[in-house]
């Protein structure tokens, strides 16, 4: 669903990607591990189609579409769903009115009915439920006064809602207590399906013992470095970043 | 100077031909223009006003009106539901010429031409009940001129609820809506003022308030813009322990210009103020919030607070946001801050990240923005409902 050939991302002149590629097919969870400053939350950007960053070289393509040719909005009715590292508060815009504007918009750009407030209320309470999440949620503004825990728990609530076909979640396991962290991570789970793609983006390998990926990816410098199975993760957590670095290079030599 | 406006005013145009209207007319004449070099007048230039000559118009067929409202067209009352009034709570109509012409050109002409107006009065003691609309509406067609003066007169302890609303009033029109409110000790008006984006209406608003000791205002304003929309507030807060709470926005686009002038002063002891603004200005609109509060020697224990927020949404947009304290007492709480600044850009991204369109994700973070100067008010408020409109969203929810 989501195929990546040889990106090239600049921010400010400054070459961040340099030749990334990576597939995704439907149903499967592909884990993006790296360190700071490898150009992870760059890749998450450029997907979401966030401004100041230029794409210098290569393609995306999200099923049969030119992905980077989209507005932020029709990447989302597109089915493209980012989960913010930092979500933005937004006071005074209630949570739910919010929702409903984007899952209706959505709606309306792929030709389907809207929901009225009473079907999306319907909607909104059982996803709830699943996340167990409290109603509370619901009536605040978005992310406003939220805690970290709050405000990256509203994104995988989101996500549940708008039920996007491809997911990014941007480093949501950072900054979240072991509790938070557990509840993330079974919302993402419970969201798993056949037909739904995710990135995981992450840069400690603790999310990766709640949500088992099916592929793990090292990027480093720019580019994807390494891949392999889930357990390439353990061997990143036991060996340090350091490590694939060094068999690059040995491997080059 | 005076202008081709003034030079047009013609004897054979008024109501009724009396000698206080005549005199009126004649100081209307050659009253000074307001210019750009007055400071009052500064951010807002009435010289394309002065260049037309708009007439006063017939009075239009009478037509229905909501319950509990007047509705007033091009300066004529035209309809009126007020069946079930609570017994102490009189609402009568029509208007007589000024034994003597004070004031400005505007006020002559007001003098002059104003046939009808609201008077609402309220006995002590006596609760007016639910929202009572004045409805404000004019046509499109020649260029006309209309002023009506209304009064609010509330006894001691009454209360009332009063939406003054010029949603319906379009151009191209001269209009002057002049409304003198008295509050007896105790007695308390919720006032909400309505003035939609009209681009070819020059609107006149002068509100001015007069409070005995221990009487309370509340005023909330929303204001799209007209050509100009210029609302003067006057609020003498005089009996000891009077309080005035006010909100207002500017939501303007187009060549729209709101200018609020408000001049709010503290002269008896233990009397509060609030006073918080939104301006919200896009493309080639003009916002001009002018705030003065004096408070004069003895009103100790006075707390007074002013505050404008604005946002710019274009380059060509422009606020004049001009917050004045005038202090001349010891004891006192006061502050006063203006900011202006742009949407947040993380806010917009956010929003469309989740599939609202761009246009949308404007109207939203425009209304929750200048929802905030009409948060905190007791009791519900017609106005927050026609902000979303004016924000541009289709429902608000």
């Amino acid at each position: 669903m989501l195929t990546i050939d040889d990106l090239h991302v600049s921010v400010a002149g400054k070459a961040i990607l340099k030749g990334l590629d990576l597939v995704v097919q439907p149903g499967e969870v592909h884990a993006i591990m790296g360190p700071n400053g490898a150009g992870k939350s760059t890749l998450a950007a450029v997907l979401a189609g966030r401004e100041g960053y230029e794409v210098t070289a290569g393609s995306v393509r999200f099923h049969d579409a030119d992905l980077l040719a989209l507005a932020p909005e029709e990447r989302a009715a597109a089915g493209v769903f980012l989960a913010f590292q930092y979500p933005v508060e937004i006071p005074g815009v209630n949570n739910t009115y919010f929702l409903r504007a984007a899952y209706n918009a959505q709606r309306k750009a792929r030709g389907e009915p809207e929901l009225d407030s009473v079907q999306f209320l319907r909607r909104v309470r059982e996803k709830l439920k699943i996340l167990s999440l409290p109603e509370d949620l619901l009536h605040r503004g978005v992310n406003s006064g939220f805690s970290g825990g709050e405000k990256k728990r509203n994104e995988i609530f989101q996500m549940a809602v708008l039920e996007p076909a491809l997911a990014v979640l941007d480093e949501t396991d950072s900054g979240l207590d072991i509790d938070a962290l557990r509840q993330v991570a079974e919302g993402v789970n419970s969201l798993r399906s056949a037909q739904r793609g995710f990135v995981l983006i992450t840069h400690y390998q603790r999310l990766l013992d709640y949500v088992v990926p099916d592929f793990v990816h090292v990027l480093a410098d720019g580019r994807i470095v390494e891949s392999g199975g889930p357990g390439l993760a353990g061997e990143l957590e036991a060996h340090g970043y350091a490590w694939v670095a060094d068999r690059k290079v040995g491997g080059a030599a | 100077m005076t202008t081709p406006l003034q030079q047009a005013l013609d004897v054979a145009d008024l109501p009724v031909d009396e000698p206080a209207r005549r005199r009126a007319l004649a100081d209307a004449r050659v009253a000074p223009w307001p210019e750009r070099r007055l400071e009052a007048w500064r951010y807002t230039s009435l010289h394309a006003l002065g260049q037309r000559a708009p007439r006063p118009a017939a009075p239009p067929a009478a037509e229905p009106a909501p319950p509990r409202s007047v509705v007033f067209r091009d300066g004529h009352r035209t309809g009126a539901g007020l069946d079930g009034l609570a017994a102490g709570v009189r609402l009568t109509t029509g208007v007589a010429a000024p034994a003597t012409a004070q004031g400005d050109v505007f006020d002559h002409l007001s003098a002059a031409f104003a046939v009808d107006g609201a008077t609402l009065r309220v006995d002590a003691g006596t609760d007016a009940g639910d929202w009572l609309a004045l409805l404000h509406r004019s046509g499109v067609g020649a260029d006309r001129s209309w002023h009506l003066r209304h009064r609010i007169v509330l006894g001691s302890g009454a209360r009332a609820r009063v939406l003054l609303d010029c949603e319906g009033a379009r151009g191209p029109a001269l209009a002057t809506v002049d409304t003198a409110i008295e509050l007896a000790a105790g007695a308390e008006l919720d006032l909400a003022c309505v003035n939609a984006p009209a681009e070819a209406l020059s609107l006149l608003l002068r509100n001015r308030v007069r409070l005995a000791a221990g009487a309370r205002l509340r005023l909330q304003a929303l204001d799209g813009g007209a050509a100009p929309s210029r609302h003067e507030l006057t609020i003498d807060l005089a009996g000891a322990g009077a309080s005035a709470q006010l909100g207002g926005a500017f939501v303007l686009a187009g060549r729209r210009h709101a200018d609020l002038q408000l001049r709010l002063r503290h002269l008896a002891p233990g009397c509060t103020s609030t006073t918080a603004w939104r301006a919200l200005a896009d493309e080639r609109a003009r916002a001009v919030f002018d705030g003065h509060i004096l408070v004069a020697a003895g009103a100790d224990g006075t707390d007074a607070r002013l505050e404008c927020k604005s946002l710019l949404g274009s380059a060509q947009a422009e606020v004049d946001a001009k917050p004045v304290l005038e202090i001349h007492a010891d004891d006192v709480r006061c502050a006063h801050g203006a900011t202006v600044g742009q949407l947040d850009p993380a806010a917009l991204f956010y929003l469309r990240s989740r599939g609202i369109p761009a246009d949308a994700a404007r109207a939203i973070l425009v209304r929750a923005f200048a929802a905030e100067a009409l948060a905190g008010f007791a009791g519900d408020w017609p106005l927050p409902a026609r902000l979303a409109a004016l924000a541009g969203l289709e429902e608000a929810v």
